[in-house]
């Protein structure tokens, strides 16, 4: 008898442990759904693999579709989702023999990027450089970030890899973790277009913090990039307090020899 | 004292038991797609109204009681058919949804059902249902879809916002089309098809060869049925089935390349079909649809071909063997 009740007892308190834990991430899902932060898309198939693959082919969507939204819509060339591996999560559940699906992205880790030779990284920074010079980290906690129980998180949440996934006839570029230093990395960009993607690694990885350089940016130590109308690059030049380096040919320079160009600051962290 | 410790726990455990499985209210929110609040509010309480009572329907394993729920005549006579044939339950107690236009209503799809139909020989499944209002929020029907992934892979072929109007109303009609046999409905199946519609079925037969060597092989055979004909047969097998069962696992949506039959979509659909007598099939279903009027939506052409060309399910029938709107002229 006394073993039965605790045979009963131990069954009561898994199947209730379960029922919890099944609960928590239903709620958790709806939480994203409703939060204004979020995309999400979810499916329900045979398999894992189909269930991921749909929900992952329907957030694409979801991403074209609030794209769409966008001012300046039509001149979005490319969509980069920055550091694939923290922005995009992906739970799974049991319904029936089938598996759930549910995958959501933050909207602050969409990095829009528009006509050639410019970077936007979202709203955000378009507002006053001062106010976004924090790092990509910073910008991070910001976002509302649902509650999860820790135990909860390991057993339902995994990282997921969308990047070959189109996204607005494009591709998603994908966040390669590479040998080279930050500024070897951005001064093999011959121009804008290949530069974006290097940027987007960069960031995605909490590496580069960077912005439209104008004269009201009063950044005394930082980096600034140099680009024709066509993208070519023109020159990455140390900025250190009033004085001006080439990287590439380590010899002093003047801000006159760019004039007319387009620049982008950056900090490498 | 450890006698009465022990009926205490067992009490404890089947109250706890029972208290988790009586709640079936479902609440589904619309989370965006309509921005006309009392709309939303209105639809948001008819749809989880509905899906309480179906889950309490369900767990008191009775007929639906719809009849204080607002629903528009079509969804209370398309539930309680449906009912008839399968009982269902909503998964989650809360939904959470977008909101589609579609024409001049609204849809907000993937509903979670798990569906236990009437017979024994069926296991518990997942199935996702749309439920459908019309311009004035009100539930018109609760149809089961298509999976997800159709349902998308079909959608994003629409190259212009009338393109994907228009897949969105045939997809629409399939998901309609499909659940009007699970419900038995032979009154909407005498309507979609048009009067002269050309209804061709085609099984396998084996064929020997005339050259002597004793060799056969197997081929496709066709039957043309009038719409008479085959609905007189879907009547009797209605009749004779408590239930029926048929699944549309893959859709492909093809507008009919000449251009004089602007509004003609040929469907082609993978489907799975079983009853409660035991008969199963497996093959494709084409439908040539004609959408120039959408008030009066009809099908001209009905054709199901067997997937498996032989016995041992290890030859498909040919991909180009499968017919496409192309191979129906219409007099227009």
């Amino acid at each position: 008898m006394k073993k039965l009740v605790i045979f009963l007892l131990t069954g009561f308190l898994c199947a209730n442990l379960m029922a919890q834990s099944d609960s928590d991430t239903k709620a958790l899902i709806n939480k994203i759904k409703r939060s204004q932060s979020y995309l999400s898309a979810e499916a329900t198939m045979a398999t894992e693999e189909e269930a991921m693959n749909t929900a992952k082919e329907l957030l694409v969507s979801e991403i074209n579709e609030w794209v769409a939204t966008k001012s300046k819509k039509e001149t979005v060339k490319q969509v980069v989702l920055q550091d694939i591996n923290s922005c995009t999560q992906l739970m799974d559940m049991k319904r029936g023999v089938r598996t759930r699906a549910f995958v959501y992205v933050k909207k602050k880790d969409i990095v829009l990027i528009y006509g050639e030779g410019q970077i936007v990284l979202n709203e955000e920074e378009l507002q006053p450089l001062a106010s976004i010079a924090s790092s990509s980290s910073d910008v991070q906690e910001k976002v509302e970030q649902p509650s999860m129980g820790e135990k909860q998180s390991e057993a339902v949440v995994k990282s997921e890899n969308v990047s070959e996934n189109a996204i607005y006839g494009q591709q998603i570029t994908p966040v390669v973790q590479s040998a080279k230093s930050p500024i070897d990395m951005v001064l093999e960009a011959p121009t804008m277009t290949e530069m974006k993607p290097v940027f987007a690694n960069l960031k995605g990885a909490g590496k580069i913090s960077y912005g439209v350089y104008s004269a009201n940016v009063n950044k005394q130590n930082c980096y600034l990039l140099f680009y024709d109308r066509q993208g070519v690059i023109k020159g990455v030049i140390k900025k250190s307090g009033e004085s001006y380096t080439d990287v590439r040919t380590g010899s002093a320079v003047s801000l006159a020899s760019y004039s007319g160009l387009g620049t982008y600051w950056f900090v490498l962290e | 004292m450890r006698k009465y410790l022990y009926s205490v726990i067992m009490a404890c455990f089947i109250a706890s038991m029972t208290v988790v499985n009586a709640s079936n209210s479902v609440k589904l929110e619309i989370m965006d797609g309509l921005d006309n609040g009392a709309l939303k509010s209105k639809m948001e309480r008819a749809s989880s109204a509905l899906l309480t009572e179906i889950n309490t329907a369900y767990a008191e394993n009775r007929a639906l009681n719809l009849a204080n729920l607002g629903l528009a005549e079509s969804a209370v006579s398309g539930l309680s058919a449906l009912w008839e044939n399968a009982h269902f339950y909503c998964d989650d107690s809360e939904v959470v949804q977008s909101c589609l236009q579609a024409g001049d209503g609204y849809q907000v799809r993937q509903i979670p059902l798990m569906l236990k139909p009437a017979g024994e020989t069926l296991e518990d499944e997942y199935q996702e249902a749309v439920i459908t209002y019309d311009a004035a929020g009100q539930i018109t029907r609760l149809n089961f879809t298509l999976s997800t992934n159709v349902y998308q892979n079909v959608m994003k072929k629409g190259k212009n916002v009338t393109e994907v109007g228009r897949r969105q109303q045939i997809l629409s009609y399939v998901e309609q089309f499909r659940t009007a046999y699970n419900e038995k409905d032979i009154v909407f199946l005498e309507n979609i098809f048009s009067e002269d519609a050309l209804i061709i079925t085609g099984t396998v037969t084996k064929v020997k060869k005339t050259d002597g060597a004793g060799i056969s092989y197997n081929k496709v055979t066709y039957k043309k049925q009038s719409k008479q004909e085959y609905i007189s047969r879907l009547k009797q097998s209605f009749a004779s089935n408590s239930w029926i069962n048929v699944k549309f696992d893959d859709v492909k949506v093809v507008k009919h390349p000449n251009p004089q039959m602007e509004g003609f979509y040929g469907v082609t659909v993978h489907q799975l079909y079983s009853n409660s007598r035991g008969y199963s099939d497996d093959g494709y279903l084409f439908l040539l649809w004609d959408f120039r009027d959408k008030d009066n939506v009809q099908i001209h052409v009905r054709t199901w071909q067997p997937r498996w060309m032989d016995e041992n399910q290890t030859q498909e029938i040919a991909k180009e063997e499968i017919f496409t709107p192309g191979d129906f002229v219409i007099d227009l």
